[in-house]
Order: C-alpha cells, then sequence, then structure tokens
C-alpha cells in the first residue's frame, strides 16, 4: 500500500538525484557536494550558538535543564561547526540524497520530525553513522560500502533517529556530567564501577533507539524486517573491507616481476569476530544481546529489501567504496588500499582506477620502508594482526625487502604509466624511479638492460613464475559468492590445519627493467636518477630532513606575488578554567585574523584570494567543493613532508589552482594559551627576601602567563613542493599587535625573493 | 666629546650593516625604526635633589622631603633583526650634591649636569622586535658637568668677605648597564613601554668608595687647585653614580 503511494513520486525524485554528479569512474577523483550550502554549513558558531539559546529560553523546561542544554551546545555547536567545515562532510551528494528519501519514508508519519532531521555524509572508511543534539544525521561512506541493501540502511537511520527523538546525546552528556561530579548514582562509586554505570546507561540507549526505531519507524515501512538482524552482522565485520575475496598475486605483478609461491603466506589469519563478546566497558551491546533483542521484533517476512530503485543503492554503494579506497590511500593505509583496489577490480570489473590505486599503494609503502617510517608513521597494522584475504596484501608488503617492493612499484608505476598516460601517472612513475634510485639500496648495475647480445626469452626465463591465482594451501579459491557475510561464515565452518609460515623465495630483480629497455622515456629517467644518485649519494630521512628544515627556517622568501589563502584556524584556550577552549573568542578572533591577512597583504602588495567557508554565498557550492579538495590535499602534502609520496590527486589540484588563477596555496592559523602564573611562590618568595624584587613578583603573580603558537605554510600547487613552513611559539597573548606582527612576518617572507 | 662620538658612532656601523639586509627585517609592520623620549625616575634616598628643602635641618632631620632622581633620554631605535634592535640614546639629567669646605658645610649645593651618550642593544626575547619584553645591554660615556660653585669667603685678616668660585669643570666617565622592559604597540604607531635597569659608572663607584666625611671638603683657600676640582668632581660623579644604579623607565615612542 505504501509502496503504491510513495514509489511514484520516489522515482521521479530519483530522476533527478541520481544525475547529481556524474562520475568518471575512470579517473576517480572523490564526489562533491551539490546544491545549494546550508546554512548550518555557512553561518558563524556564534550565529548559531546564539539562535539555539534562544530557542532553548523560549522552551518551558526546568531552569536547570535549559543550562545544562546551553552548556551543552556551547562546545558541541563548536566543535560541530569545526567538522562541518573540515572538508569531509557533504551536502547534496548522491549518498546524501538518498539517505534523505529514506528517512522521509521512515518519517512520513512524522512531518515535524521529517522538517528537521537532515543527512549529510562524512568521507570516513569507518562503520558509522551518528546524530548530533539538533538533527544533524552522519553517514560515512564506510557504512554505505558494507551494508547489504537498501532495508538495512534504513535500520540504521531509523536507530539515529530515536537517538536525536529521545534526547540520548544530551542524556548522555548529563550523565558525564554527574560522573564527573559523584553525584546521585554516582556519588560514593569507586571510578571503575562509575564507568560501567555509564556503559550501561550508554547500552540501554542503544537497545532503546533498536527497539523504538524498529517499531515506531521501520517496521512501519515496507522494508524487510529481518534485514535489521542481518545488518548486525554485516556491522560484526565491519572492520574488514567491504569484500571478502582470495587474493590473486598477479594483481600486483608486472610483465617482468613476478611474486614467487614462497613469498606468500601459507595461512590467512582466521576472522575472530563473534556476537557474544565482553561489552561490560563499551558503550554499545555486544552483537548477540541486539540480534536477540531484533529477533523478537520481527513479525513480519514480507517486505522488501529495496524500496527506491536497486540501481540507486548500488550507485551509492559504488561511489562509497571508491571513496573507501580513496581515503584508506589518504590515510596511509596501502595494504587496505591496494586489496580494495583489487576487490574494485574484481567486484566493478573497473580497468583504470584501481591501478593507480596500486601504483600509489605500492609507491607509497615502498617509501615509508625506505625510511624505516612503515608503521611508525602510517595507519599500518601488523600483517599478523589482519584478519581475512586482506592479510595476503599486508604480508607481502611487510614481508619483502624494501629494494623488493621499490622495484616492484617502479615496474607497476612505468606499466600504468605506459598504459594511462596523464600527469598524475606520470609523477607517480618518476617518484617510483627517484625511490629505487636515490633511497633504496638499488643502482642500474642492480638490473639487467638490453644490450641485443641475449634473446628475450633467456632473459625472462629466470623471470617468470606461474602468475595465476594463488592455491594456497588449505583452498582459499574463492567459492560462488552470496556476499561477505556468507563467504566469512562458510569459511568459519571449515577447519584449516595450516603448516609454517616464513619468506622461502625472493623477487628476481635483476630483470625487472628489462622489457622497458627499448623506451626512452624509461631508460632517460633511470639515467637521470642515476647521475643524481653518482652526484649526489643517497638521500635518506635523516640528511633529507635537515636539508628541509634549514630551508624552512626563517630566512626563506618565495618571491610570490598571489597565494590562494584556505580557511585559517584559530584557537584561543584557558587553562585550568571549565570550558578550555574559549568558543566565541576563537570564532570572533578568527574573522580578524583572516582580516589582518588580507589588509597587510594589500599593504605588501600581495594578492590574496580566500577561500572560507564562513564567506560563502548560498550558492558557491563550486567553491565549496574546491576547498574541500584543497584540504585534503594540504594536510597530506603536510603529513609528508619528511618523507615524500603522493596518494591524493595532484591534477585535481591544479586544475582548481588554474581555475583561481594562483600557483600557491596558504595554510595558516593561531593558537593562544592562557594559564596561571607559574613559580608564584618562589617569586614572592623572593620578593619578600629581596624587598626590591617585590613589586615585580606581584605583578609576575597577578599577571597570567601567555603562549601563543602560530603557522604560516605556503605550497606550489604545480609540484605539490612546500615552500615555506614557518611555525613560531611565542611567550606572548595573542593582542592584535603581536598577532598582526606575526603575520606580517609570513607575509613578508611569502613576497620577498 | 671623542669618546662620546665613539660610543654614539657604535649605532651607526650596527645600522648601516643591517641595511643591506633591512628589506627582510618585519620590524612592526614593515617599521624599523622608533623615535622615542624615556623617563627614569627612582626614589632620591638622599634629598640632595634640585629644588630640594634648603631648609632641612641635617641635626634634627625637620624639614626633610621625599624626593625622585629623575633622567631624560631621548632615544632613536634601529630594528636590526627579528629580535634585536640597537638604540642611540642621548641623556640627560640635573641633579645636585652636597660639598662641604675644611670649616663648615655649604649653604648651597653644587649643582651637576649629566649628558650622557648610551649604545644599547636590545634583545626581545618573546616576540618580533620592537614589541614585547626585552632585555637591554648598555654601554655608554656620560659627561658629568658640576656648574661653578660659587661661596662666601671672609678673610680674617683684613677682615671682608668676598665671593669665591670653584669651577670645575666637565669630567668623564664610563657606563655599563643592564635592563628590561615590557614595549607595547598602540593604534599601529605608538610605542609605550616601561621597565627597569641597573647601570655603573666606573668612576662614580670607585668615588663613592673612596669619599669620606673628611673628603667631602674643598680647600676653601684654594678653590680651583687640583684637590679642590678633584672633590668637586669626586662628589659629581658619586652622585650621578648613585642616580644611574636603580631606575624604574617609562618609555613613549613613535614610529613613522
Amino acid at each position: 500500500m505504501i509502496s503504491r503511494l510513495i514509489l511514484p513520486f520516489l522515482l521521479f525524485f530519483c530522476s533527478i538525484t541520481s544525475s547529481a554528479q556524474e562520475i568518471d569512474w575512470d579517473n576517480y577523483s572523490s564526489f562533491f557536494s551539490n546544491g545549494d550550502i546550508p546554512t548550518e554549513f555557512r553561518a558563524t558558531y556564534t550565529d548559531k550558538y546564539d539562535k539555539l539559546v534562544e530557542d532553548i529560553n523560549s522552551t518551558d523546561k526546568r531552569y536547570t535543564r535549559k543550562n545544562k542544554e546551553k552548556e551543552f551546545y556551547k562546545f558541541s555547536e563548536f566543535y560541530l561547526n569545526q567538522f562541518l567545515n573540515s572538508g569531509a562532510v557533504l551536502y547534496g551528494d548522491s549518498i546524501s540524497s538518498y539517505c534523505q528519501d529514506i528517512v522521509d519514508v521512515l518519517l512520513k508519519d512524522d512531518e515535524e520530525l521529517a522538517q528537521v532531521i537532515k543527512v549529510y555524509t562524512v568521507k570516513s572508511d569507518l562503520f558509522n553513522a551518528f546524530c548530533t543534539a539538533n538533527g544533524i544525521l552522519f553517514v560515512t561512506t564506510g557504512l554505505i560500502s558494507e551494508i547489504e541493501n537498501e532495508a538495512q540502511l534504513a535500520f540504521v537511520l531509523a536507530h539515529e533517529i530515536i537517538h536525536y527523538r529521545n534526547d540520548h546525546v544530551i542524556g548522555q552528556y548529563i550523565e558525564q556530567e554527574k560522573i564527573s561530579k559523584s553525584k546521585d548514582s554516582y556519588r560514593k562509586v569507586s571510578v571503575s564501577d562509575q564507568l560501567k554505570k555509564f556503559s550501561n546507561y550508554s547500552k540501554d540507549q542503544e537497545l532503546e533507539s533498536d527497539s523504538i526505531g524498529f517499531v515506531d519507524y521501520f517496521a512501519k515501512t515496507g522494508y524487510d524486517q529481518r534485514e535489521a538482524y542481518h545488518l548486525l552482522d554485516v556491522m560484526k565485520y565491519s572492520y574488514l573491507p567491504f569484500e571478502e575475496l582470495p587474493f590473486e598475486v598477479g594483481f600486483l605483478e608486472t610483465d617482468s616481476v613476478k611474486i614467487p609461491i614462497g613469498m606468500l603466506p601459507t595461512e590467512i589469519n582466521a576472522i575472530s569476530a563473534e556476537d557474544d563478546y565482553d561489552d561490560s566497558e563499551s558503550t554499545h551491546p555486544n552483537i548477540k544481546k541486539r540480534k536477540v533483542q531484533i529477533e523478537s521484533l520481527v513479525a513480519r517476512t514480507d517486505g522488501q529489501k529495496f524500496l527506491f530503485p536497486e540501481s540507486r543503492f548500488n550507485y551509492a554503494q559504488r561511489l562509497a567504496r571508491y571513496e573507501s579506497c580513496r581515503l584508506s590511500l589518504i590515510n596511509k593505509n596501502f595494504p587496505e588500499a591496494i586489496y580494495s583496489a583489487f576487490l574494485l577490480k574484481k567486484v566493478y570489473n573497473d580497468s583504470i582506477y584501481h591501478k593507480q590505486v596500486v601504483a600509489k599503494g605500492l609507491l607509497n609503502a615502498a617509501i615509508y620502508r625506505n625510511e624505516g617510517k612503515y608503521r611508525a608513521y602510517t595507519d599500518i597494522k601488523r600483517a599478523e594482526d589482519v584478519e581475512g584475504e586482506s592479510h595476503v596484501v599486508s604480508y607481502l608488503l611487510e614481508e619483502m625487502e624494501p629494494e623488493e617492493l621499490s622495484t616492484l612499484a617502479a615496474a607497476y608505476g612505468f606499466e600504468n604509466f605506459l598504459e594511462h598516460s596523464g600527469r598524475e601517472n606520470e609523477d607517480i612513475f618518476k617518484l617510483s624511479m627517484e625511490n629505487v634510485f636515490l633511497k633504496s639500496d638499488l643502482t642500474m648495475s642492480d638490473f639487467r638492460f638490453d644490450d641485443g647480445s641475449s634473446s628475450s626469452e633467456e632473459i625472462m626465463e629466470n623471470s617468470e613464475i606461474d602468475s595465476t591465482e594463488v592455491s594456497v594451501k588449505g583452498g582459499w579459491k574463492a567459492k560462488s559468492r552470496d556476499g561477505k557475510v556468507s563467504t566469512i561464515n562458510s569459511k568459519k565452518e571449515e577447519k584449516e590445519q595450516m603448516g609454517s609460515s616464513g619468506v622461502t623465495e625472493r623477487l628476481y630483480l635483476k630483470n625487472a627493467f628489462w622489457p622497458y629497455s627499448s623506451d626512452s622515456t624509461f631508460m632517460e629517467t633511470a639515467n637521470y636518477y642515476q647521475g643524481q644518485l653518482d652526484e649526489k649519494g643517497k638521500t635518506k630521512s635523516t640528511s633529507d630532513a635537515a636539508t628541509r628544515e634549514s630551508r624552512y627556517s626563517e630566512g626563506t622568501y618565495c618571491g610570490v606575488d598571489s597565494l590562494l589563502l584556505i580557511n585559517s584556524i584559530y584557537i584561543n584556550l584557558k587553562a585550568n578554567s571549565k570550558d578550555v577552549v574559549k568558543f566565541e573568542k576563537s570564532d570572533r578572533e578568527r574573522e580578524d585574523y583572516q582580516g589582518y591577512i588580507n589588509d597587510l597583504a594589500g599593504s605588501l602588495d600581495l594578492y590574496v584570494e580566500n577561500l572560507d567557508y564562513k564567506a560563502f554565498e548560498r550558492n558557491e557550492t563550486d567553491k565549496f567543493n574546491d576547498l574541500s579538495v584543497i584540504n585534503d590535499w594540504v594536510q597530506e602534502r603536510l603529513d609528508i613532508v619528511n618523507t615524500g609520496g603522493m596518494c591524493t590527486d595532484n591534477d585535481e589540484l591544479r586544475k582548481i589552482a588554474e581555475k583561481y588563477g594562483v600557483n600557491y596555496i596558504a595554510y595558516t592559523g593561531n593558537v593562544s594559551i592562557k594559564s596561571p602564573a607559574v613559580g608564584a611562590g618562589a617569586h614572592l618568595l623572593l620578593g619578600a627576601l629581596t624587598l626590591v624584587y617585590l613589586p615585580f613578583a606581584i605583578a609576575h603573580v597577578v599577571t597570567p602567563d601567555h603562549s601563543s603558537f602560530n603557522f604560516f605554510f605556503l605550497l606550489d600547487a604545480r609540484n605539490s613542493r612546500l615552500m615555506l613552513a614557518e611555525y613560531n611559539y611565542y611567550d606572548t597573548s595573542d593582542r592584535n599587535e603581536y598577532v598582526k606582527s606575526i603575520v606580517y612576518n609570513n607575509l613578508l617572507q611569502v613576497k620577498l625573493d | 666629546m671623542k669618546k662620546a662620538l665613539f660610543i654614539f658612532g657604535l649605532f651607526i656601523p650596527f645600522s648601516v650593516l643591517c641595511q643591506n639586509s633591512a628589506k627582510v627585517i618585519p620590524g612592526y609592520l614593515g617599521k624599523k625604526w622608533v623615535f622615542d623620549y624615556t623617563l627614569n625616575v627612582m626614589p632620591s634616598f638622599i634629598t640632595e635633589n634640585p629644588g630640594a628643602n634648603t631648609d632641612y635641618n641635617e641635626y634634627n632631620e625637620e624639614g626633610r622631603k621625599f624626593y625622585f632622581n629623575t633622567q631624560h633620554k631621548i632615544s632613536v631605535e634601529r630594528v636590526v633583526g627579528r629580535k634585536f634592535s640597537v638604540v642611540g640614546t642621548l641623556l640627560l639629567s640635573k641633579n645636585q650634591a652636597r660639598v662641604e669646605r675644611s670649616s663648615r658645610t655649604f649653604d648651597e649645593f653644587l649643582q651637576i649636569n649629566t649628558r650622557g651618550y648610551i649604545f644599547t642593544l636590545r634583545h626581545y626575547r618573546k616576540h618580533l622586535a620592537p614589541i614585547s619584553k626585552y632585555f637591554d645591554y648598555k654601554i655608554g660615556y656620560y659627561s658629568i658637568t658640576p656648574e661653578d660653585l660659587d661661596y662666601n669667603y671672609r678673610d680674617l685678616e683684613i677682615d671682608s668677605v668676598y665671593t669665591r668660585t670653584v669651577n670645575a669643570g666637565s669630567v668623564g666617565d664610563f657606563y655599563m648597564g643592564f635592563g628590561w622592559g615590557n614595549s607595547r604597540v598602540i593604534k599601529d604607531r605608538v610605542i609605550f613601554s616601561f621597565g627597569f635597569e641597573f647601570g655603573l659608572l666606573f668612576g662614580g663607584m670607585l668615588d663613592a668608595a673612596n669619599l669620606g666625611d673628611e673628603s667631602r671638603s674643598i680647600d676653601t683657600e684654594s678653590p680651583n687647585s687640583v684637590t679642590s676640582h678633584n672633590t668637586v668632581h669626586a662628589i659629581a660623579r658619586e652622585r650621578v653614580f648613585l642616580e644611574s644604579l636603580m631606575n624604574f623607565t617609562v618609555r613613549i615612542g613613535f614610529m613613522p
């Protein structure tokens, strides 16, 4: 009945929203927001908070409750504001629109609530959804990439709606306050018992959201109610990649670099997730408890998995999975990025994008291995801790010697460049060659090149290894796939007895570059870096870092006339205060800071183009999206400044820089903290003993200590180079003359040559 | 004079040397010159100031008033590095000291005019020059000029009174000192700071050690003898030494 009524309407909606952005899957570079920028993205924190206070005051709640809510919103709105403008949150995109339509179906009988709930997408590979106290519901791409159908998504959304409707967020805040002040039931109770009580409180809320969400909303739609139960299995395995397919090692090989069987793990780590784990200290009940509750609520089994066209779900999921792959690279989880790329190829027959991901993944893994920072500076788990099929990739990247990995990365990078030329792929290839010759212990003499004296068959004889699908002991070949969960569950039934692991063969590197001997681009690049090696020797990270630091130290001058300034940060802190972050002051002073930059740049004849979320007009979504791309790129460049590498899409960045007519991008911010004077007692004692010092001692005691930290980075969009990194600590407050002085100093170094 | 030029002249080469790299020094929003006036002030523990109460009775301490020593300085500061500046200062002060004759105390006080030439290297510890807290390292040269001292001399032999004058002339002294302060900027042009400074006049320090009651006397018979002149110089330098030992400073300046 419901379907008949709403289906035509929804189909109409579908035709509009699904064409919001056409994705070039071959050259995937993320997806973006669409439509007008919602008010919550553009309004300042101060305006939003003032409005909330007004709304709270107009209610008839108790005075203490009102105060608690104001306190809560004071800090939560600030952090929400930061989150909305982080570049990770999207509005009007395919996923947000799709989820919003599902929410409209769930809330078809509650129009008032339907007006409040707004759904936005978060670019994150975590499996998560959450709702704020003012009705903003966030869904991560990680969640979308894992779930199996629309009904499961609908249950997730129903659950989150109840968190908002029943004031769970503020409830938790109030409960935490009680703990910190040992009030009510937390009085005279030990800390561990307090935490257990809070944990139980939180778990009760989760079960409440499950049950009420199911009964009040989910069950009243046409969705298959059993999917709420199946969702819990999806959640159980959500820490694994979005599919569980046997890894084909040929996926990583090139014409000349083959991975021998002896390099592969003889066993794959079993998947350990269970339903009934100890949740005594967790904020969420374990899967078993939730399943029991849901099972008791399922009354009908005749629903549908999709109320909207399944193509819509598939499109959103594909988008989310491509994004997860990209995010794995950015988060420096290279084994996961490579395995995800493998899944994209198998599931979506991707032919181009996955290769670039693999090229970048291998390159960056090789760089970090050469630098000895493979785990220290990344998100990479130890292979022994990685469960499931992706364990093979983690194992390989960990067990390969840095030279092997570097060579493989270079060979793969070159083949990718040959197949799909373009600036990005060319950069990947060149960077991988630089890594081989300048960062690893390899030279040209370690490789054989075509000198015409031997036949290619003779040369390649030693290189050829059977690179068909890996047949690891115990039969890990792909079974017919019903879905990730069923694959995992059936594997769990098999009891595999494996032998010991350990690498018994190594990559044969000698002929790695043989097939490219006749390619002038390859040989020119190789000779170039060999020349660099002969001239400068190896450039390992310690000397490189020292060079970089001295280049960025005071006195660096850039000779730049115009730049693009992305939204700056300004935080004002007060130690020993209930609200450590002075939210309103920070918000206000950020605007002043931006103003100083523009005024002082003008005085130096330096053109500054501003990209600031708070300054966007409603219809400037293109700028919003540009800023998101730049934020990602800048964060990555700063993250890898001491190691090198590349993960984000530099082509996309270059296009944006061209659009604004600048070659340089600046990112700056200021943090200042006020704290009570240190050593007051000692000063007073000295003053009492030497009366002359007494006035100074008193002045010291009554005057708080101030510290400020200011940073300014300037990056070249054309070659991703960090040109200026000015960061300074000052033992002063953030009075405007101090801040202006620092800003002027930074801009002067940008302008002068 | 030569010594004054030498000291003050230190300011010039520093500034010139730094001129080559002047463009790379930010200063305060590009402003690297500061012209200021500083007032040094300190409570006087010896009531021997210009305008001091001459009715003061030493024996019963009636009429004692409390005074401040003051020194006036005009300075030119030039920012020469991110956290350093050099300052050339002209110091002017007026003071007085008691001088005794062999037989009785003078009614008048010896008026002392001081002109100082000081070179300061200022290190801004907390921030970019020329704002925030700073520490000064100073060297200088003082030219101390006691004014002519007239006194009435009774010649018992001829039973007449006539005026004699001690005109000792100027004496110089080397100065070294340090200080600290905190500068603020108002309306991006005006600098206001306050601080503290310590200074040593080497000659004055020795004079203060040597001078006893007896040695504060001049030879009234020979007012312009070397002894008398030396005594006057010693008293003047001692006075200026005490005045320069420790001072609160208040400064107001302008950045063009």
